[in-house]
């Protein structure tokens, strides 16, 4: 029987979801484009972002499990 | 061991490429249609194939960065992190020599001249990755006019086969290249 595997923190976010990513002086609002997988360190999971606001519309990846949810 | 990214290639990548190989094979109908068929497909193998070896790059960057990033202390390792992945060119373009050289220079790596030092077949194969971007090129917007093409329109699938190996070879030296780099810098292996 195959094992269901455990949920870890950002394993809910889904590509085209509205997240916020906590910078260590604000929280910059941001959309995710794509899904890398489990690729990161000790398999964490990466997914790209899009920033959403004027001063930040670059893409950048992030671990999904330091995302928030947004408000 | 490979990195993750590799491993996705040789297996994932691998399997989604086959089934072109499969369905160029099958086609069947009046010799005419038969040749319209497979130049269509292998047309779609030629964008597939660069969408696929992208990806790859992209995946293997991401892996590395995070292996640097993660070296570092809180909050540095995610301000790091952010720096080396943000407005990549893979992002947005193709996987072209141009484009891993400007990303994958982000992490500190001199990339093609290492890549030259650490095999002298990398060479040839990042030619061949120039012209397979270029006949991507072609296809995607139809366009057959640039002059290195020298007024082919027909995409052979010999010579997508050929494109296919140089990426397989590029994708194991990529990753071999990084590793070796990383193991120095960060003084343990990164996968």
């Amino acid at each position: 029987m195959a094992r269901r595997r455990q949920s870890r923190p950002g394993d809910e976010f889904r590509v085209g979801d509205r997240v916020r990513y906590p910078m260590p002086q604000g929280i910059l609002d941001a959309v995710i484009i794509d899904d890398h997988g489990d690729i990161g360190v000790n398999g964490r999971r990466l997914v790209l972002l899009r920033g959403l606001t004027e001063f930040m519309e670059d893409t950048f990846v992030s671990p999904a499990e330091i995302l928030l949810p947004s408000a | 061991m490979p990195s993750r990214a590799l491993r996705h290639w040789q297996t994932r990548s691998r399997k989604v490429l086959d089934e072109f190989e499969a369905a160029h094979a099958l086609v069947g109908g009046t010799p005419a249609a038969r040749r319209f068929a497979r130049q269509q497909i292998a047309q779609a193998y030629v964008v597939l194939l660069c969408s696929q070896f992208q990806k790859f790059c992209r995946d293997l960057h991401s892996e590395a960065a995070d292996r640097m990033s993660s070296s570092l202390d809180v909050p540095l390792d995610k301000i790091f992190f952010k720096a080396l992945t943000s407005g990549r060119k893979l992002d947005i373009g193709n996987a072209s020599p141009s484009n891993l050289g400007s990303d994958f220079g982000r992490l500190g790596v001199g990339f093609w001249d290492e890549m030259r030092l650490h095999n002298a077949r990398n060479a040839e194969r990042q030619r061949l990755l120039e012209e397979l971007n270029r006949w991507r090129n072609a296809v995607a917007h139809q366009d057959f006019s640039h002059p290195a093409l020298a007024g082919e329109h027909d995409v052979t699938l010999r010579y997508v086969r050929r494109w296919r190996r140089a990426c397989e070879g590029l994708a194991v030296e990529f990753d071999a290249v990084l590793q070796l780099y990383l193991r120095t810098l960060l003084k343990r292996r990164p996968w």
